[in-house]
């Protein structure tokens, strides 16, 4: 904890309203930029007190002169702390979806619209700094800074902290800003499954179209997990390059990751578990659907879907 | 872990700025320490070397404080102060954890320059300050500059822009801030820094050391009428005991009235005012005789002017004198003072002098005469290269070697002066100065130092200057006059081309300004700068109020400039998209001031497919640049390139 902490008393609830949240850009104005010595601040007026008293007694018209160009250094820097964070636009960044146990990774993305470039600004957050940057003249940069997903759903960071003691360190110039950033948090995948919980609709049915009943469609590179029985050897004689036959037409299998059907009774723990079989299902490359109570997304494969069954079930409540 | 290797070294620079102007003061175990130091660093920046540990240290620290005190005698008082503060930063680099030590270490560079100012307050100092704050500022730019993005150049022109928003606070405060007439507490200052000037006491060869400085001793402006050069008689000190080699100041009793009534109405007075360089003693310099001085100096029976503490800054003081005074009697022990010599001392002058006064008749006046006669007719001669004299020092002079300047002849003098029954005494001081021309005040240098006699005629004591009998022109015109070999005297005081004179008097009007409105800018300054300005007297409350004033007014000015004013040096991607801008609307593509670039661009390429391509390559650039998360330098180019090279 220190000064530059985010009060949590309500007595400093104008300065909270002040931080946002605020969605889009904001710009960092005179209101929303706070300034105060730093301890090597304090020192330094420790300094400047010694040697005015030294200059007052031993009549040095010259430390005096010492001693006021560096109370003036002081002045000035205030200013140019002040500055050096005054008028930056900030704007949310993305957030890349994480699971529940990682680090969400924000950034917040800084314009600086004026002809100097800004140097050394850093972000806070939960009082542990992550980053500094400079922002060119008329440019952007990014900030990053990591939260720890504890729980699935949405992740708000909240207020951070921008901060700068640039150019000598007398000053800390900071701001709280809260960008109604948020990250989706999928659960986090159960480490091991129970059992199998595919529950076939069209039963009876094989699993794989590997038995060669569909046109056969091209090849394709082999890939870790590829049934050998579909490898071209042809193509390898050929090319000295495992290929593997594709086909298409044949109905692919489907399969419902059912709420159902998992014999769990904690509702995080299910969720933990089907979070697991989709990742799964994606990655042999195998249609799946979902099923929770109330919602249902039909069998299908690829990231996009996979996503999308990850955010039903990191929101689903 | 310390610090990074640049930071390291660009601290050791910062330090060794610092040190130089007291390279003067220090030893040779201090330069070895330094030179060891700075070897280490270097050795430890390359990775050939690993720091230090703290026991390593911890024996460091104790040998640098042993050689400070087998140099110094002692660690404290200014100079071994100052120089164990500075051996403690340079030690202090080898363990530097955080950003807070090395501005700790900046810190107190800052201070030790502010100490150089017991040394001195010239002009060149106080430039050297400006450079080692630059400088020290740049570091703690350094410091702070966690991405190190920044070049030293940039640092150093980051820092210098700092300076030069600060200077004019420092102005504003310099002139308001209320100067005390008296410190806050008394501190005695060490007696390290050399003098030069008129010590208070005279041996063979004080005043012919001086006589070789060109330095200011001290600048005199007259109010009105200017004596003649050979009346300019500096009185500094008195000095009548003497034990056959050296002569020094008696005592003088506190209690008793200056020795002085004016004598009439008719005499010569001169005002005038005298700027006195550091002399680190406390006794000030007049013309005879005095008759106003400032009330907290002191006079006592032998004229002297004396005040409480030594003059360490250059130091101001108004007197009034009249040529013509008369002294009240001698008290007994004064007779007895103003004769004694040591016992069985220069045999032959005592003879001489005897001899002398039974020629005389017993009149004083003509016994005087004749001495200056026997100095201007005997083959006696001028020169600051004396033979060394034995233990009979007078009678060795007088019937032997004949070869001296001012303290042999005034010593002499006085010596027969009393051996005659005559009282006398040995005045030392300054004779002549030079006029410049420029703000027509006077330079008085160490050159002219100069020793003279007093004897006691007819109830008042009278000036007489034995030298002035051997070499005239040195009392009429100047010590460069006076026969001496040129190699003798500074280069500076023989030169006769006008144009260096004329330069040397230019330089001196402003180093004489700099102590008037600098160095010696005290309260006395102070209030008559204000009135000056036409404000009238101002008190302290006064001047606190014209202090917040001036200084509210300045700092918002300062501010406004710094925060508010666009120092719009417009960066050139601004420049070349709005020249793309005026290019696409000399064929009638106007961008709205509400239109985004990229709004823009569709329209573009909508109403002249032909552009699309350039114009769109041209936009997904200027986006990049103004939006984008990496922006390089290159892109930037390419970007305005680009633009020169589209035809619309």
């Amino acid at each position: 904890m220190s000064l530059t902490s985010f009060p949590k008393s309500t007595l400093f609830d104008f300065i909270r309203k002040r931080s946002g949240p605020f969605d889009g850009e904001v710009e960092l104005d005179s209101k929303r930029v706070y300034i105060l010595p730093t301890k090597t601040g304090v020192l330094f007026g420790v300094l400047l007190l010694l040697l005015l008293l030294g200059s007052i007694n031993y009549e040095k018209s010259l430390g005096y002169a010492l001693t006021f160009l560096l109370a003036g250094i002081g002045n000035i820097a205030l200013f140019v702390t002040w500055k050096n964070l005054r008028g930056i636009v900030l704007k949310a960044g993305g957030c890349a979806p994480v699971f529940a146990g990682e680090q969400a990774r924000f950034s917040i993305r800084c314009f600086n619209p004026d002809a100097t470039p800004r140097y050394s600004i850093a972000v806070t957050h939960e009082d542990v700094e992550y980053d500094v940057i400079d922002i060119a003249a008329d440019a952007s940069a990014q900030l990053h800074f990591d939260v720890p997903a504890e729980k699935r759903g949405l992740l708000k960071p909240g207020v951070c902290k921008l901060s700068t003691e640039f150019p000598v360190g007398l000053f800390v110039a900071w701001t709280w800003v809260d960008l109604n950033m948020q990250c989706l948090v999928y659960p986090s995948p159960a480490s091991k499954i129970v059992r199998p919980i595919v529950n076939g609709d069209q039963e009876g049915e094989s699993d794989t179209g590997a038995d060669g009943f569909e046109t056969f469609e091209g090849l394709r590179s082999f890939q870790k997990g590829d049934s050998w029985r579909r490898i071209s050897w042809k193509a390898y004689a050929r090319n000295n390059e495992l290929m593997i036959k594709q086909f298409s037409g044949g109905a692919p299998v489907e399969e419902w990751i059912d709420w159902q059907a998992i014999p769990v009774s904690d509702k995080e723990e299910k969720l933990s578990i089907m979070c697991r079989l989709v990742i799964d299902a994606e990655n042999q490359k195998r249609h799946y659907g979902i099923r929770l109570p109330g919602i249902q997304l039909k069998p299908d494969n690829g990231r996009a879907h996979m996503q999308h069954c990850l955010k039903q079930l990191a929101l689903y409540d | 872990m310390t610090k990074s290797g640049r930071e390291l070294i660009a601290v050791y620079i910062g330090i060794v700025l610092v040190g130089l102007p007291f390279y003067s003061l220090l030893t040779l175990p201090i330069y070895i320490i330094t030179a060891v130091a700075g070897i280490v660093i270097v050795q430890i920046t390359r990775q050939k070397m690993t720091p230090p540990g703290r026991l390593v240290l911890l024996l460091a620290t104790l040998v640098v404080i042993a050689l400070i005190v087998y140099s110094y005698g002692t660690i404290f008082g200014l100079v071994p102060g100052t120089v164990l503060v500075l051996m403690l930063c340079l030690l202090k680099l080898f363990e530097l954890r955080r950003t807070r030590d090395i501005s700790l270490v900046i810190f107190l560079c800052l201070f030790v320059t502010a100490s150089n100012f017991f040394h001195s307050q010239s002009f060149w100092i106080a430039m050297y300050m400006f450079v080692v704050v630059t400088y020290l500022v740049s570091l703690l730019v350094l410091v702070n500059d966690r991405t190190h993005a920044t070049s030293l150049g940039s640092r150093m022109s980051l820092a210098g822009r700092l300076i030069m928003y600060a200077v004019p606070l420092m102005l504003v405060l310099f002139f308001t801030f209320p100067r005390l007439a008296s410190p806050l507490w008394s501190l005695p200052e060490d007696n390290h820094s050399s003098r030069t000037g008129i010590s208070d006491e005279m041996s063979p060869g004080n005043i012919s050391r001086l006589i070789r400085s060109s330095a200011v001793a001290f600048r005199v402006k007259f109010d009105g009428d200017v004596p003649q050069k050979k009346d300019l008689y500096w009185r500094g000190l008195v000095l009548s005991d003497y034990d056959g080699k050296t002569w020094r100041r008696g005592f003088v009793p506190y209690y008793a009235y200056p020795n002085i009534y004016l004598q009439d109405t008719q005499s010569d007075i001169y005002r005038y005012t005298v700027t006195l360089e550091p002399t680190r003693e406390n006794w000030l310099f007049s013309l005879e005789s005095l008759i106003e001085y400032n009330r907290s100096f002191r006079l006592n029976r032998e004229m002297q002017l004396t005040i409480r503490d030594p003059i360490n800054n250059v130091f101001q003081y108004r007197l009034k004198s009249s040529s013509r005074l008369v002294n009240a009697g001698l008290f007994d022990e004064e007779w007895v003072k103003y004769l004694s010599l040591p016992q069985g001392f220069n045999p032959d002058t005592v003879r001489f002098a005897r001899q002398q006064l039974q020629r005389a008749g017993g009149d004083e006046r003509l016994l005087i005469d004749n001495l200056l006669a026997f100095f201007n007719q005997e083959a006696f001669y001028y020169t600051l290269q004396p033979p060394p004299l034995g233990r009979d020092a007078v009678d060795d002079f007088i019937f032997r070697s004949r070869k001296g300047f001012c303290e042999h002849y005034a010593s002499s003098f006085v010596f027969m002066m009393r051996a005659a029954g005559v009282p006398a005494r040995v005045v030392v001081g300054y004779q002549g100065g030079e006029l410049n021309p420029k703000d027509n005040y006077m330079i008085v240098r160490q050159s002219d130092a100069h020793a003279w006699a007093e004897v006691w005629v007819q109830d008042r004591w009278v000036r007489v200057d034995p030298t002035a009998a051997v070499a005239p022109d040195r009392i009429e015109r100047g010590v460069q006059y006076a026969g001496l070999e040129t190699s003798q005297l500074p280069m500076l005081l023989m030169t006769q081309s006008p144009l260096l004179r004329s330069m040397m008097y230019q330089w001196d009007s402003f180093q004489y300004n700099w102590n008037q409105w600098v160095v010696g800018f005290d309260s006395d300054r102070q209030k008559q700068l204000f009135k000056n300005l036409g404000w009238g007297d101002v008190d302290v409350a006064d001047l606190v109020l014209w202090l917040v004033i001036a200084m509210t007014v300045t700092g918002n000015l300062i501010a406004l400039w710094i925060l508010f004013v666009k120092h719009s040096r417009q960066d050139a991607v601004q420049k070349a998209y709005d020249q793309l801008c005026r290019k696409l609307a000399k064929i009638g593509l106007e961008k709205s001031r509400y239109e985004g670039p990229v709004d823009f661009q569709r329209r573009v390429v909508a109403q002249r497919p032909a552009l699309a391509d350039k114009v769109s390559a041209l936009t997904g650039l200027y986006s990049r640049i103004r939006y984008g998360v990496q922006v390089s330098e290159e892109m930037k180019r390419r970007f305005v390139r680009g633009v020169r090279l589209f035809k619309a």
